[in-house]
């Protein structure tokens, strides 16, 4: 059973904080109790924070009786994937190879959510590296709380199982290829990737420099918003941060789409998803269009190759930044992040300069979307979640049974926003017909730097309807 | 242990040119082999110790088959690699307001 405290959102224990009716130091003690009965099965924490969040929980108690309120993120509990560097306390990017490494520098987010009085509550699994099996990887697999012999995804696995399974009301996840979007749509969360550069990246361990970012995971729209506000602007740690203001995201939500223009994708997307996310993410598509939204028929001709071309620019340029550890450090690693590594060796210069020239040709295609629409619709994953790999199936990319020479097809709805870097948000639209019941989720890409309106349709389509109130069996 | 250059070399002299070019072949139905690996290996700067190269060839193969279709992909002339990861500027559909 998921204690009452445990279940309130981020926007509603401020308000409670800064009306002064709840105790941020009550909210901790609960998330605390809460993660220590329910981790074991979920296995989503790699450390936990618990006397540095009690003390922050006090300072933050004193600051309130004090009239000191910093913001609407004051004294609300966090955990980020343990990838983003945090002072003092230990960033093992879910490997053996780090897993005693404590930085003495602090991520530009890390330190943005503790000046806006946010509360580390401890540091979350992910695939090892943001690139791994998630069941070799260091720290063992997080589990997926609506059905634990399932995979959360990844490679923010910990983000969303820890959200989903009510530990904490706010994370960060990385996503290079989606690994935001893809455990937010598997657990039944929000995962945004806002536009490239909204965000630094200082402080993130890196698997590719041009495709990462990092961005909030929450359990509604409103609490992305407003994560948003504080970690985004400009950063000198971070020469490819962008230098533009940052509004105020959540107080521009609005549940209005009367003559919004919603593009779906005639191919490319939808008929590559099972047919329950299909009908899913088109039924959502109807409930907007219901309250004034006009859909328009769109196409990206290349987005179906875009998981292809993504995944020699990442693990190109993973290999570049991990050849000094693969070299003397490959009995470490998870056995399936030394064998992409390994692989992405023998890359070709010549490819990788195609895949860019393959993000120029995607980006020109995207932008003449984005004439013709102001957001665009596609399924957030092309399944449910799916269940945990063996570790024999789990060491290695290639499967059984299928030749290697003819797997022509990284199919997927996410690497379009890496390689393109348009913000795109994931949220939950239903829930399977099929046991386990799992989450179904849809995704909302925008121009660049148009994560308002990207959160406000969101942010209208959830107010009209009730999935993230749904709670996992735990 | 690391297969000399050397003797990589004089292997691959005697190889066909389209097992030595491997992964960077130019031809959409190439693809890796064992001994393009090796001449690949041989000439990197951490190279692989010899017995992972057939460890990972499978993948290799998976990977070069992955990259296949964009390979396929007839580009104009004026599509230059991208330098910027968005786009600059607002568009009609990304009014100022959200700049």
């Amino acid at each position: 059973m998921i204690p009452e405290l445990c279940r309130l959102d981020a926007r509603t224990l401020g308000e409670r904080f800064r009306r002064r009716d709840l105790s941020p130091v009550e909210v901790v003690e609960a998330h605390l109790a809460h993660l220590e009965a329910t981790d074991p099965q979920i296995n989503a924490f790699i450390t936990v924070t618990a006397e540095h969040a009690r003390e922050r929980a006090a300072a933050a108690e004193r600051e309130f009786a004090s009239g000191e309120a910093k913001g609407p993120l004051h004294g609300v509990p966090y955990a980020p994937k343990d990838i983003l560097a945090t002072r003092g306390i230990r960033t093992t990017n879910g490997s053996r190879a780090t897993a005693d490494r404590v930085p003495d520098t602090e991520s530009t987010i890390t330190a943005r959510l503790n000046a806006a009085g946010a509360i580390l509550l401890g540091k979350l699994n992910l695939l090892e590296f943001a690139m791994g099996s998630g069941v070799l990887s260091g720290f063992g697999p997080a589990r997926n709380p609506w059905a634990t012999d399932y995979s959360p995804s990844g490679s923010s696995s910990g983000s969303g199982a820890a959200l989903a399974a009510r530990q904490v009301p706010l994370s960060i996840g990385t996503d290079t290829g989606g690994s935001i979007r893809g455990p937010a749509a598997a657990c039944g969360v929000v995962g945004l990737k806002q536009t490239y550069g909204r965000v630094s990246r200082a402080g993130v361990t890196t698997l590719s420099w041009t495709l990462d970012h990092a961005g909030p995971m929450t359990r509604t729209v409103w609490d992305a918003a407003a994560m948003l506000s504080v970690i985004a602007g400009a950063d000198p740690r971070d020469p490819t941060s962008a230098d533009r203001p940052v509004p105020d995201y959540a107080a521009a939500l609005t549940p209005e789409v009367e003559g919004l223009r919603i593009g779906v994708p005639a191919s490319g997307f939808f008929e590559l998803a099972t047919p329950e996310v299909q009908a899913a993410v088109r039924s959502a598509i109807e409930i907007l269009a219901a309250a004034g939204a006009e859909v328009v028929e769109v196409e990206i001709p290349h987005a179906p190759l875009a998981g292809n071309a993504g995944w020699i620019v990442a693990m190109a340029e993973a290999v570049s930044f991990h050849e000094k550890r693969l070299a003397e450090q490959p009995d470490d690693l998870d056995p399936l992040v030394r064998e992409r590594l390994e692989v992405a060796k023998f890359y070709s210069a010549t490819d990788y300069l195609r895949a860019l020239r393959f993000r120029t040709l995607l980006q020109r295609e995207t932008a003449a979307v984005f004439d013709r629409c102001e957001v665009m619709i596609v399924p957030g994953a092309l399944s449910p979640a799916e269940p945990l790999r063996s570790a024999a199936e789990a060491a290695t990319d290639v499967r059984p049974g299928v030749d290697p020479d003819r797997a022509e097809s990284r199919p997927g709805t996410t690497f379009l926003g890496n390689l393109t870097g348009l913000p795109a948000v994931t949220l939950p639209c239903g829930f399977t017909a099929e046991a386990p019941k799992r989450p179904l989720a849809m995704q909302i890409y925008g121009p660049p730097f148009a994560e308002a309106r990207i959160l406000s349709v969101a942010h209208a389509y959830e107010s009209r309807t009730a999935w993230n109130e749904e709670l996992p069996p735990l | 242990m690391v297969v000399s250059r050397r003797r990589i070399l004089r292997g691959a002299a005697a190889a066909p040119l389209a097992a030595v070019t491997g992964c960077a072949a130019r031809t959409p139905d190439r693809r890796p082999t064992a001994a393009a690996l090796e001449v690949q290996n041989a000439l990197a700067a951490r190279p692989l110790e010899a017995g992972r190269l057939a460890a990972i060839l499978p993948a290799a193969r998976l990977n070069h088959a992955f990259f296949r279709p964009v390979r396929a992909v007839e580009f104009p002339d004026d599509l230059e690699p991208a330098v910027r990861f968005h786009a600059a500027g607002s568009s009609p559909g990304n009014p100022p307001e959200e700049d």
